[in-house]
This record gives structure tokens, sequence and C-alpha cells, in this order.
């Protein structure tokens, strides 16, 4: 779903040379383990059981930063198992995803590609947590969730009365003037059919079946207001170089803005959950790793370490116990966001390809 | 005997020596004989490996899905738009390109020496920049609040709404510039190759600078724009970055469907027959072309 348009041959080229590295890497790095396991009893006898490595496929970033600290550092030490991080490449995950070999062992994904794909993923062994938070059919192949949240975000000092309170403010250009920043590649049709259905006045509980046709008339009336991004991290820079006064983007774009120290007002009201999580294909070569890795990522304590990094939600009901009052807040899935809305993940999975059709051909018009 | 020769290099050529490896050679290269066709294997090599076998996988991809992925292209509206839509944006791009590049190898040509030396580094250096980071710098220019809006701030124009970003006629000056030194080069070369005595015994014999660009110039450089030419239009067919970053996605062209079919989609057999398609629509065009124009002849 997070599409990076700027990934090039090149980059994918660096990262194969990288993997390449990582395993010649992982080989000095088993041999030495082998030898000071030998000196230091310190290794849970289980756990020394596995070896080699685990490839992760995600969208890289800082998200990526904070699951390598949170999670893949730890487990390394641990494990021994050493975490091989891939660029995810469609061309490969797709493959994979269809049940055809692939280099991958943990895959990033969302509910809708889930449930579509489920033949080819394999199922959690039962000592794998389970993500309570999570909707219950996705349980048992999630690993390593988080919560993210798809709404409209603008920097404060825009709008003097607070800004937009639903979609249907979004999509006033007279009361809320500027440019509206949104998802402009195929892929990244995210919430905008839902979006635009709740902004002509459908009910949330009335959303699905999607009305495509009225939901594209809709699209069309705040089209010349629209200005596109191609790939999330784009959203930073038309926000806060006022080429847009309001985003639709995942939040953590928001959170970066934050970061880089700016007043950004998040509305979260009729805001959309999505949770984000890794599959472990039929296809994968070092299962036992994968599953290792997705009992690592789903301990309270690293979760809160990567929730407290990137503020998307928790998967582990556990870690709220453990999370500042502040993160908290912050949380897509905080308890006092109780206004936010859930996709029809089914509906959405058995639809996916009306959903990519109909936004391709909308955008190109 | 071989001793000899070898000290004495200006010793008759005997059958061995340097001299006459190179002379066989050169009769060789010049002859019409089966002795040099082993000069053809590198360049039908590296066809065979570099096109051949890709095309073949295209093929074979294509015909990989369930359907008939020819029929079903064809059927897609957003196909055929962005077809269209490519061929129309490649021939505006050639059409302005070719006009700018015989402006500025004129330029070039009479230029003095150290202000020639400025432009050509100008054109080199754009050259080996990055399409991704020259689209990108030209979005920072046409940003609402971007580069062109603060220079019409400094002369006392900040009431002027830039209205570019994302609309069809912003993205034309980036192509256009990553374009430019493939129309200039060939004809600063024609150019350089004019013949400057006869310019002038156009002048002397009174001919005005038009009658002299129409009847000295021209002929000389046409060659230069029509190869040229060809070269920036197939070129622009594969434009991608740039119309998607500076045109918005109403201005999607065929590359950006294709990879919207191999990668979102996961239909590679559609990508595939998309591809089939577009390069056979520039065959055509090229062949076309050839007929209109004798490309190949100029190039051969």
């Amino acid at each position: 779903m997070l599409k990076n348009l700027a990934g090039t041959a090149r980059t994918r080229r660096y990262s194969r040379v990288l993997a390449g590295g990582i395993a010649t890497a992982a080989t000095i790095a088993l041999l030495a383990g082998c030898s000071s396991s030998d000196a230091a009893p310190a290794a849970s006898g289980t756990e020394s059981a596995l070896s080699g490595s685990v490839v992760v496929a995600d969208y890289g970033g800082p998200t990526h930063d904070a699951r390598a600290t949170a999670y893949f550092d730890g487990f390394t030490a641990d494990t021994g198992v050493t975490v091989t991080s891939a660029d995810y490449t469609d061309a490969i995950a797709n493959a994979q995803l269809d049940g055809e070999a692939g280099d991958y062992d943990l895959i990033q994904t969302s509910t809708d590609t889930l449930l579509k794909y489920q033949d080819n993923l394999e199922e959690l062994p039962a000592d794998v947590p389970r993500g309570d938070l999570l909707p219950e059919n996705i349980q048992d192949y999630a690993a390593g969730a988080f919560t993210i949240g798809i709404t409209q975000g603008w920097l404060t000092d825009t709008f003097s009365d607070g800004g937009p309170k639903d979609w249907a403010d979004f999509f006033d250009t007279t009361k809320y003037p500027g440019k509206r920043a949104w998802p402009g590649s195929a892929g990244s049709y995210d919430a905008s059919f839902e979006i635009a259905l709740l902004a002509d006045g459908v009910a949330p509980e009335d959303l699905y079946p999607i009305d495509f046709d009225r939901a594209v008339k809709k699209l069309n009336e705040l089209k010349p207001d629209m200005v596109f991004y191609s790939s999330y991290p784009e959203v930073q820079q038309l926000l806060s170089s006022g080429t847009a006064s309001i985003a639709v983007s995942v939040t953590g774009q928001f959170t970066a803005l934050q970061r880089a120290g700016l007043d950004v007002t998040v509305q979260w009201n009729e805001a959309f959950l999505s949770p984000n999580f890794f599959v472990v294909p039929t296809t994968s070569k070092n299962k036992e790793n994968a599953f290792a890795l997705a009992k690592a990522m789903a301990d309270a304590e690293n979760e809160a370490t990567f929730t407290t990094a990137t503020h998307y939600g928790p998967a582990l009901s556990a870690t709220f116990d453990l999370l500042d009052a502040d993160v908290v807040s912050q949380l897509p899935n905080a308890p006092e966001h109780d206004k936010a809305i859930q996709f029809d993940e089914q509906y959405r999975a058995d639809n996916l390809d009306t959903y990519l059709d109909t936004y391709t051909a909308w955008l190109a018009q | 005997m071989t001793l000899r020769q070898t000290t004495e290099p200006g010793a008759t050529t005997a059958p061995g020596s340097a001299r006459a490896r190179l002379t066989r050679f050169a009769a060789a290269l010049s002859s019409p004989s089966s002795e040099r066709r082993w000069l053809l294997w590198p360049p039908l090599a590296f066809f065979a490996v570099m096109l051949g076998i890709p095309m073949v996988a295209l093929v074979v991809t294509a015909l990989s899905g369930e359907g008939n992925a020819f029929a079903e292209i064809f059927q897609l509206n957003v196909f055929v738009s962005a077809l269209i839509r490519t061929f129309v944006l490649a021939l505006i791009v050639t059409a302005v390109t070719v006009v700018f590049g015989l402006i500025y190898s004129v330029g070039l040509a009479v230029a003095p020496s150290w202000l020639k030396w400025i432009l050509l580094a100008w054109l080199f250096l754009s050259l080996w920049t990055s399409v991704m980071v020259r689209s990108f710098g030209w979005m920072l220019i046409e940003l609402p609040l971007g580069a062109l809006h603060w220079f019409l701030s400094l002369i006392g124009l900040s009431e002027v709404k830039i209205e570019l970003y994302q609309t069809t006629v912003g993205m034309y000056p980036a192509m256009i510039a990553v374009m430019l030194p493939f129309a200039v080069l060939p004809v600063v070369a024609a150019i350089e190759s004019l013949d400057r005595e006869q310019l002038r015994a156009a002048v002397v014999y009174g001919a005005g600078p038009l009658l002299a660009i129409r009847t000295v110039v021209l002929p000389v450089v046409r060659p230069a724009l029509i190869s040229g030419g060809v070269l920036v239009f197939v070129m622009s067919l594969g434009f991608y970055v740039t119309p998607l970053l500076l045109g918005g996605p109403s201005n999607m062209t065929i590359s950006g469907l294709i990879n919207t079919q191999l990668n979102t989609a996961n239909r590679p057999d559609l990508a595939a027959a998309m591809s089939i398609v577009l390069v056979a629509a520039t065959m055509l065009i090229y062949l076309v072309a050839d007929r209109l124009f004798k490309v190949s002849e100029r190039w051969g």
C-alpha cells in the first residue's frame, strides 16, 4: 500500500549488493557466534538452535529504523540470526503472495492483501502471542503489526477556527481555502472512495458496498483543488511549502512534520484505521527464523519502544500500559479517538481490482 | 631476418609484420569479402542478448495470462488514452526541442570562444544530471510559493498567482530541457562542418540573412535536425518521472501505466502487452518517418 516511486533500479541493485554483503557478514557472525557461545553460556538453550538469517521486506525510512532498534537488534543479539532488510520490491512480493518462490521471509502488507492471499501465507505457530487489538480474522497471520491512520492534517496556523471537523468540511473550499494534497499513484487509493462518500453525506455504517459512481462524481468536484503526491514523504513538502493547505495522508507523515518542529493538527474524527503488519509466505526459506522474529515483535516492551518512536498504534493491549500519556494521545487507535472508522477489509479484499481500476481511471482522466 | 626487420623499421613490408597486418585489416574492412564477417558478431551478439531475449521474454509474459492480454488492453480506456497522450506529448516535445535546439546551436556557432565553452558546459552538465534531480528542481521552481514566486516578488509582482505545478503546461519546460542536449549536439557538429566560405560567398552576392540561412545553412543542418528529432521523439515516448511529478496524474504516460500494471495491479501480462504495443507503434512511426525523411540514410 505504501508506494515509493523513487525506488529505482539502482537502489534495488545496491540493496542486493548490500544483501550479499550481509550474507557474508552473517556467515562471519555465525562463526563468531559459535565460538563465543562456547565461552559464554548466556544464550538460552532453545533459541541458540536457530542460525542463518531472515529476510524482511519493508518500505525503509524512519519506520524501518525504529523497527531495527526496537526489534531486530535485540533479536539478533539473542538468537544469532541476522535480519536482512530488503527494500520492498513489488515483483518479488507479488510472486510470493501468489505462492511462487522468492527470497522474502516476512513481507509488509495490509489487511485486504492478507485476506486476498491468505491461502499462500503461513499461520503463525501457537507460541507466538497474537495481536489482541487486531481484527480477529487476521490475528493468526499478522506479525509485528502496527495500526496507521489515514486522515486529514494541516499546519495549525493555517485556519483560525480550528480547521475542518469532518470530510464535508474538507470538501468545502470556500470555508477552508487552499489546495488539498491527495494520493496520486494508482496503488494508493487508500480511503479515497470512502472519504468522498462520507463527504457526500453517506453514514459511516452505510459505506459498504461502495457506490463507486457516486464516489467518483464527488471526487471530480474536488479534483481541480487537489495537488497530487506520488510518494508519502512528499506530503511533508507540500504542506510545509504552503502548496497545499490540507493533506490526506497516512498519519506517519504528520508525525514526521511534528518531529521537525512544526505545529500540525491531525483530525481524528472520521479518520480511517488500517493495521499494517508482516506475513510469512508459504515459500519462505527461513520459516523458523521468521516465526522467532514474529515472537520477538510480539513483546509488549519491544512494541512500546517502536510505538514511542513512530506513533503508530500497537497491536498488543499490554503495550498501552507501558506508554506515556502524551504518546497515547497521538496514537491512531488511542481510546479517545473513538470517532475513527474501520474499513470493511473483507469487502476491500474482494473488490481490490475494482478499487485499483476505478482509481487508476479517475486519476488519469 | 626478423631481427633485421625490427631494428630497421623502414625496411620493406614482409608478411607477419605489424604494418602488413594493418594493411590487411584495412583491406578486410573495405572489401566485401567474407573475411570481415566476424566484425558483425559483436554487435549481433549484443542485440541478441540486450534486445532479442528481453523481447522474447515480453512476448512470453504477454501470452502467459489467462485471457488475451492484447484484446484486454485495447478495451481499457485508460490505456488507449494514455497511448495517444504519450504520442502527442512526444510530438510536442520534439517540435519545440528541435526549434530551440537549432537556435541554441546557431548561438553556439557564432558565440565568442569563452561563451561557447560556457554554453557547451551548461549543456553537458544538464546531460549528466539525473532526470529525477532535474524534475525535482523544476518542481521547486513551479510550486505556488516556489522559486518563480520568489523571483516575481523580488521584482514587485508578488500578487501574480502561479498555477504551473501539476498542469499540462508546467511539465513541458522540464521535458524540453531534458531533451535539449540530444537535439543540440548533432546540429552543433553539422554547423561546425559548415563551409564558412560558402556563407561569405552568399552574402557577397547579395543574399540577405534569411536567404543565406535557407540556401547555405539549412541544407547542411537538416540531416542533423532530423536525426536529432527522431532521437528526441523516441526517447520522449519513455517519459515517466517528469510528467508524473510536474504534470500530475491526469498526464499519466504509457510508461506510468505499464508500471501500475506490473507493480500495483500485479498483471505482468498486461504490462508486457502494453510494452509490445508501444515498441510496435514506435517502430511503425519510425518506418513512416524513414519513408518521408530518409532518416536511416542520414545516419548511414
